[in-house]
Parts: C-alpha cells; structure tokens; sequence
C-alpha cells in the first residue's frame, strides 16, 4: 500500500458525492409523479454516495497509517461493510434495471408500485 | 484532509476514523432520506391538487348536464304550455261543424284561427330567439351585445352601454356564442344581486386576445367570492360561466378599481377569427 494518493483519492471522492449531491438536489427540484426509488440511477446513485461517503476517511488517512496495524485492522473491516453494502445496493439497481427491460417483471413491478402507493 | 493526516498520530487513529466513518455515513443516509420523504410529499401534494381538479372537473361536468336537462325541460314547457293550447284553441276554431255554419260565423272562426296561428309563430319564433339569438347569427357579436344592453337601457332602471373599440375581425361564431352568453349571464347577475346604476362594456384586443371588461357601480363580487360561490353554491350560473370559459381556453376574473368605486370583471378570450 505504500504509494497510496491519499489527496487525489480524497479530492476525487469529494468530487463524485458533490455530484450525487447534484443530482439528488434536481430529484427535489423536479416535479415528477414517479418515485425517485423506483428508477435504478436513484440506486446507482446512493450506491456511491454511501460508499464514498463510508470510505472517504479510510482513503485519505491510508497514505500516512498503513503501517499503523490497528488501522489495517480497521481498513479490513471498514472497507469489507462498505464493499458489501455497495454490492447490495448495486444489485437492487441491477434487479430495477432488468425489471424495467423485462414487461413480464415490469407488470410485477407496477403492481408492487400501486401496491406501494395503496399503503 | 492535510489536517487529519498531521493529527492522527496525536489524536488517535481509531476514533478519527470511526467517528469520521460513522458521521459521513449518517450524513449520506440522512441526505438520501431528505430526498425520498420530500419527493414522497410532492407526489402526495400532487396527487392532491389532480384529485381536487378532477372533482372541479366532475362538478362543471354535471353543472353543464343539469343545465342542458334545464334547458331542455324549459323549452318542453314553453311548447307544451304555450304552443300547444293555443294549436288547439285554433283547431277548435277550425273544426268539422264549421261548414255547416254561417258564412259570417264561418269568417269570424277562421279570422280568430289566423290569429291564433299567429301568435303561435310568434311564439316559436321567441323560443328559437332565446336558443340563439338572430342578431348574433347575422351581425356579430358586437351588435347582439349592443341589443341586449339596449334592452336593458329599455327598462329605464339601469344605464348600459358597450364599446367595442377593435371589432374589425369578428371571432369564429362558437367563440362568439360563448361570450355572449356569459356576458347575458354576467349582466343577469348583476341586475339581479348588484343593484347597480350603470353597467358598461368595453371590448379591446391585444396581440391575440380579446378582452371583454364589464364595470358596473353596484355590490359586486371578488375572485375569491366567485370561486367560493362556485364551489358552495347549488346555483348553476357561475359554473354554467366557469365552464364555457374553459371551453374558450380563455380566464375570467373578478376585482374591485383602486378607488374601489367600480366592480371589474374580464373576460380573456384567445383569438379564433373567421377567415
């Protein structure tokens, strides 16, 4: 791990939430009737968003601590949970996708929608 | 982020971290919450407002069907009340003993038969004239306007006038039936509730509306009144208005002059001339 960029991962991590920030600012913004969290770039979206936002720390402090052992303790579990809940998320984005592609899944998908609604 | 790379060491690394962590994980959450609750509101408000709109909608709807229902049974009225006994009082007139009578007899019957007949024509013609009036088929809208206000001015209680200052192209013949009925209907209302000494009409276009403005100096109504009375009221005057507004895709709005002496209303209605 030596070598690791702490700032242009730092930099580049503030970055990309500002831009997730962005878009979720135009979601309020908008006027849409459809549910923000029934389109799979809402997913993607929060998917960076929550694991740039876990990891950002962990990024800019590894270029000075990793020989630090508690901090690669930390790194390793940290990271794991982050990693985990970005492939969880991403999955859904995924399972929206592919429900959106598919007419039979989409008629699933719209009834679980005014089902929703109903509740 | 310069800041936490110098001062880890004497902070501690675990607790920068795990707080660090653990807060921008909150903030993320919480942000994403904000957006789905919020957006979550929106749709309920809007879903909301459409409802409101379609019971508006529904209610003008049945406004419009009761009032035709009205018409209808107005007309059946005057034509089983009127037309008909009048027919029959002539048939009598005209009935098979009348050869078997004097000549004189024979006249006098067929004479008062022609002036039942008559009548009868004339009051048809009054029923056709109350559907649609002549004077706005043949003339325009601005000389059929200008005959109602005349008739109006008739009576003596009320001073109307109306001014068209830019009437050179007349509007196509739907528009023109529409404002002329809810300006009959305005000016009904405002004889009827206003007790106003006067009431003047002004017509003006710009661009490509053409504007219709009644000022009258009785007790009048403001926008707030007539959407509150056209929601509350069982009366289908201001609804049977509302709607054939709509049908123009023009605006009506009610509202009182800064010396608040004259009651306003205007009428805007998009251009459709005749070609």
């Amino acid at each position: 791990m030596k070598g690791f960029d702490s700032l242009t991962s730092g930099l580049q991590t503030l970055l990309i939430i500002g831009m997730c920030i962005y878009y979720l600012f135009f979601q309020i913004k908008g006027s849409s009737n459809l549910q923000v969290y029934s389109t799979s770039n809402f997913w993607i979206i929060i998917t960076f968003l929550i694991y740039l936002s876990g990891t950002f720390f962990l990024y800019i402090m590894a270029e000075t601590m990793i020989d630090d052992k508690t901090y690669r303790v930390q790194y390793t579990y940290i990271n794991s949970v982050f990693n985990i809940l970005k492939n969880v998320l991403l999955s859904i984005a995924m399972l929206m996708q592919s429900s959106q592609a598919n007419p039979e899944l989409k008629k699933n998908y719209e009834w679980g929608k005014d089902y929703n609604h109903s509740n | 982020m310069f800041f936490l790379q110098i001062s880890d060491n004497t902070l501690g690394i675990p607790y920068v971290l795990i707080f660090g962590t653990i807060g921008m994980f909150v903030m993320a959450i919480t942000l994403v919450s904000v957006v789905v609750f919020h957006q979550r509101r929106v749709i309920k408000f809007n879903k909301q407002l459409q409802k409101m709109e379609e019971e508006r909608q529904q209610m003008l709807l049945k406004a419009s069907i009761r009032f035709q229902e009205e018409e209808r049974q107005r007309i059946a009225a005057d034509l089983h009340d009127d037309a008909g006994p009048l027919l029959a009082t002539a048939r009598l007139y005209l009935n098979e003993n009348l050869i078997h009578q004097e000549p004189a007899v024979q006249l006098q019957s067929i004479f008062s038969a022609k002036q039942i007949i008559d009548d009868s024509i004339q009051l048809i013609r009054n029923i056709s004239h109350s559907l649609m009036p002549p004077t706005l088929k043949n003339f325009g809208l601005e000389s059929a306007i200008k005959d109602l206000f005349e008739k109006i001015n008739g009576s003596g209680v009320i001073n109307a006038s109306a001014r068209f200052h830019d009437n050179r192209e007349r509007l196509k013949e739907e528009q023109e039936l529409l404002v002329f009925r809810v300006t009959q209907e305005l000016v009904t209302n405002i004889i009827k509730h206003s007790h106003a000494g006067f009431i003047h009409l002004t017509q003006n276009v710009q661009g490509n509306f053409s504007y219709f403005r009644i000022h009258h100096d009785g007790k009048g109504i403001l926008q707030p009144d007539f959407e509150k009375l056209n929601f509350d009221s069982s009366g289908l005057g201001l609804k049977n208005i509302e709607s054939r507004i709509k049908v123009l895709k023009g605006s009506i709005s009610f509202d009182i002059d800064s010396t608040h002496t004259y009651y306003k209303v205007t009428i805007e209605v998009p251009r459709e001339t005749v070609k």
